[in-house]
């Protein structure tokens, strides 16, 4: 009995997964004018898609990437620059405030004793290093997140 | 395959170590791809030009977490393709448009193909003539995003199945499902085009 002619399905996967096509349907196809003609046309679609030029290009993408690349290696961060300017805003509000009050900061731990004084200085110390550190890591996330 | 690695290797690499202008050859190598993906996938060309843009950029921040599983050229295009994807998402463009309800009407799919099938062999493909690309392309650019892009990364950069899996992230019997409806699809409107001409 003669097979009747495959569907679409069947001759594009003749045509571009042919070891995964059907012996029967390979048969019928090589046999079958009509199936042929249709094979011949997906490889003809296939061909002129293959053939079709290159899009155009307006710009090129080398320069219009190293446009960006290169003023953000040169270009020092605008955060940096707003924690240096706290970090010297601090130091100038700090030295300003023990100039001020350096009379009676003298007096501040002459009634106390020797052990009390380190052990309130070592952990406003201790507190302040852990702030720090926070501060930087935090800091340095949400840099990481700017920056992709 | 051995050569593409190392080639791959030596320049990410070198673009790690702080020499940026060996990254214009990882440009160079890849702008075939990132460009037909692009195109194919992004009809305005002022989005084209910022697109292109970022992948490179993205490409360039996210080079160290390459880890070598891929071509880099398919690592590029899978940046490339998952940009396309977001940027059509934002801009509430469907991805694979009205085709894909086909599935629906599949007995009156089968009574189209069966008379496409016969216009085909008494045209003996209209394709074939001088406007051949011009109409051609006019015909893809009218498919959905993602078909014209599984097309021209198929027929035009002739990647695998498997490559173009990668990139789109997309089961290979989902690609070749879908390219199997691109290109009937393909056919129907070249058919009905020429038909409008030849009236």
């Amino acid at each position: 009995m003669k097979m009747s002619c495959v569907p679409d399905h069947a001759i594009q996967k003749y045509v571009f997964n042919n070891p995964e096509c059907d012996a029967e349907i390979i048969k019928h196809i090589e046999a079958c004018e009509e199936c042929k003609m249709s094979v011949e046309n997906y490889l003809l679609l296939s061909k002129a898609i293959k053939e079709q030029p290159a899009p155009v290009l307006e710009f090129d993408p080398i320069e219009l990437v190293f446009e960006q690349l290169t003023p953000a290696a040169k270009k020092e961060p605008i955060y940096s620059k707003i924690i240096y300017t706290f970090l010297v805003l601090s130091a100038v509000i700090v030295s300003m405030s023990v100039y001020v009050f350096k009379g009676s900061f003298s007096h501040f731990f002459s009634n106390t004793t020797l052990f009390p004084t380190y052990f309130i200085l070592s952990i406003a110390i201790l507190i302040m290093f852990i702030l720090c550190y926070d501060l930087l890591r935090s800091f340095n996330k949400k840099a990481a997140i700017l920056n992709y | 395959m051995i050569d593409q690695e190392t080639t791959d290797k030596e320049l990410v690499k070198k673009v790690l170590a702080g020499k940026a202008f060996v990254f214009k050859t990882i440009i160079a190598n890849t702008q075939g791809l990132v460009i037909q993906i692009i195109y194919k996938m992004i009809k305005n060309p002022e989005d084209r030009k910022d697109l292109v843009q970022e992948v490179y950029l993205k490409v360039f921040n996210k080079l160290s977490s390459f880890k070598f599983k891929s071509k880099l050229s398919t690592w590029v295009g899978t940046i490339t393709y998952n940009t396309c994807i977001s940027f059509l998402e934002k801009k509430r463009i469907p991805v694979l448009g009205s085709i894909h309800n086909e599935e629906k009407n599949s007995v009156e799919t089968l009574i189209d193909e069966k008379a496409i099938g016969n216009l085909i062999n008494q045209t003996d493909l209209i394709v074939l003539n001088e406007e051949r690309s011009r109409i051609l392309t006019i015909e893809i650019d009218k498919l959905p995003p993602l078909y014209r892009t599984l097309i021209q990364l198929f027929h035009k950069q002739e990647l695998s199945l498997n490559e173009i899996s990668e990139i789109t992230n997309l089961p290979v019997g989902t690609l070749k499902s879908y390219l199997y409806r691109a290109r009937r699809e393909l056919k129907k409107s070249l058919l009905r085009n020429y038909k409008k001409e030849d009236l």
